[in-house]
């Protein structure tokens, strides 16, 4: 059996590989990437935001950070009600030194990228008064509070949704003529009379999917750290992390969109089916990053989700190994529930039905 | 020998066959003949277990290869030689049994020259002819043959018939669907009518061509068919 899926893969992907749309699919990331991370390093970094003035209101007190505000630009107003000013846009952020967080006015985009500045300027200050090495980054902010509410980063804001779009939509595409596509030509046929068993056949194509997801992801990952050019880029770790929920995310959707090719009539209906459902992902993605809760470990045992919560964390340097393992577990056990259910109701009259 | 004993078949409540109880012979060519639309494509993928019988059963020894007809299309991207080589691996033929059965097949089907080619970049005749090599290639005992000169040119449907003598000679049981009289009147040995959805007998081609004039063979088909 094996012997035989590996001659199915290898004869689709040299179907994929002769197929020049296989080349956009690789070569997108190293081309969006960079031009995204260029982009929003412009509109969120430039100087003249960091030169531009810093209105404020503080709650609660911390010396450690008095020489901070009185050396940098910043104008400390004193407001009854610090909500209502923000809101009314009186003043660009609120900083709480008690619970460590900067509240910004999401409706103001300069409130939102202040913020953001002024959260890693706070960062940068606290680790340099209290000579912190810098490869422990990421658990001082945490505990300080300030990445959580403020950071609008690359990372942060968009880099998980066009990864997203990436891993699940890289191969719906081959996916539609695999089993729709033969179905119309007729060689699906001519495959089914040449007495291979339905789960030699589902498998062959499914494994040959996963190579050419594997392939997107590593590009991907690879595009975005060299684009990042050492300001963002992850750690081995994160990487790690964000290569387990993405491949596990890319296995999801190439087993959707082959079972969802194998029950459709044509091409034409398995593209309509397919760019519906593998949207889901993107828009849970949209919401997860517009509605930024926290929530705990028992997430990375809800698939999609799971992949989408670890994906933005891992772009924030926050991934951590048990989300990952489960969100890898959690992902694979679901493919493994697709294909026995495909293979179950793959009959070949049913299939074959044009 | 294929027996079909009490084979139904309907798609959507639409009846296409009903009723076959016949045995198409073993080491000889059957010619399958119905109008357009009587189900003869039907009996030949349910031979094949591409379509499961309503009712009924299918009895038969040994491998099956078979030409669907219509529009050929294999992998459009893929060599001919590539094509042929990856149905060849599915039946698990060694590159021995590969090559050797290549070869025995070219000396009746001309391949060689358009071996390299891309399938998509092929006429329709040779495509035919790839289609017809694939399903031969791991030398089945039965083979159905949908329409197969459909498509070809006189030499090509020469070689094809020629073909099919040779894989009679070698004991294959051969069932050929088509409209084509020379198929019928020169290449088969008997000769199995469907009609009304049913087989009602299979002839002996002799018996059934008797005192019939060459150029009388295609009004007598016609005749029946439409009694």
């Amino acid at each position: 059996m094996l012997k035989t899926i590996s001659i199915i893969i290898i004869k689709e992907l040299k179907l994929i590989v002769r197929n020049r749309g296989v080349w956009i699919v690789f070569l997108l990331p190293t081309i969006i990437f960079p031009i995204i991370n260029i982009g929003t390093s412009y509109f969120c970094n430039t100087n003249s935001i960091i030169q531009q003035k810093y209105n404020i209101s503080i709650i609660g007190e911390n010396k450690f950070y008095n020489d901070f505000f009185e050396n940098q630009n910043i104008i400390i107003t004193k407001c009854k009600d610090p909500l209502k000013s923000l809101t009314n846009n009186d003043i660009d952020l609120i900083i709480n030194l008690d619970k460590s967080v900067i509240t910004y006015n999401s409706k103001n985009i300069l409130s939102l990228i202040k913020a953001n500045t002024l959260g890693e300027r706070l960062q940068q200050y606290s680790i340099q008064n209290l000579n912190i090495q810098k490869n422990i980054l990421c658990r001082i902010e945490n505990e300080k509070g300030f990445i959580e509410t403020v950071d609008i980063s690359l990372n942060k804001f968009l880099m998980p949704i066009v990864f997203i779009v990436f891993v699940s939509n890289s191969c719906s595409n081959y996916a539609d003529d695999m089993f729709a596509g033969e179905k119309e030509k007729g060689t699906l046929e001519i495959l089914f009379s040449s007495k291979l068993s339905k789960s030699t056949i589902f498998l062959g194509k499914v494994f040959s999917l996963i190579i050419i997801e594997l392939l997107s992801t590593i590009i991907s990952l690879i595009s975005f750290n060299i684009s990042a050019m050492g300001k963002q880029s992850l750690d081995i770790n994160d990487m790690l992390y964000l290569f387990l929920s993405a491949i596990s995310l890319g296995c999801i959707s190439s087993f959707v969109s082959l079972s969802i090719s194998l029950f459709s009539r044509n091409v034409r209906e398995s593209q309509i089916i397919n760019s519906f459902v593998l949207s889901i992902p993107v828009t849970l993605s949209v919401f997860k990053i517009l509605y930024n809760s926290k929530a705990g470990n028992w997430i990375y045992t809800i698939p999609i989700i799971n992949s989408i919560e670890l994906i933005t964390n891992s772009l924030s340097n926050n991934g951590n190994m048990v989300a990952g393992i489960i969100t890898f577990l959690t992902n694979i056990a679901l493919c493994i529930v697709i294909s026995f259910v495909s293979i179950r109701y793959m009959k070949k009259e049913v299939v074959l039905q044009t | 020998m294929i027996k079909y004993s009490n084979i139904y078949k309907s798609f959507k409540k639409n009846s296409v066959l009903e009723n076959i109880n016949i045995t198409i012979p073993s080491s000889e060519i059957t010619a399958l003949v119905g109008k357009n639309g009587s189900g003869k494509t039907t009996l030949m993928r349910l031979t094949a277990s591409l379509l499961s019988p309503d009712k009924g059963k299918i009895d038969y020894k040994g491998s099956i290869g078979i030409l669907l007809g219509g529009s050929i299309n294999l992998y459009g991207n893929l060599s001919v030689e590539e094509n042929i080589d990856f149905f060849a691996r599915l039946h698990k033929l060694s590159k021995y049994e590969f090559e050797n059965n290549l070869s025995e097949i070219n000396k009746f089907i001309q391949i060689d020259d358009f071996m390299n080619k891309k399938f998509n970049q092929i006429s329709r005749g040779m495509q035919q002819k790839t289609a017809l090599v694939i399903s031969i290639i791991h030398n089945p005992d039965i083979l159905l043959l949908d329409e197969p000169s459909t498509g070809l040119d006189l030499m090509a449907t020469k070689d094809v018939f020629n073909f099919v003598k040779m894989l009679k000679d070698k004991e294959k049981t051969i069932l050929i669907s088509t409209h084509n009289i020379s198929e019928i009147a020169d290449l088969s040995d008997n000769i199995a009518i469907l009609k009304n959805k049913t087989i009602s007998k299979i002839e002996k081609r002799e018996i059934f061509f008797e005192n019939c004039e060459k150029q009388e063979q295609l009004n007598k088909i016609c005749n029946y068919l439409e009694k």
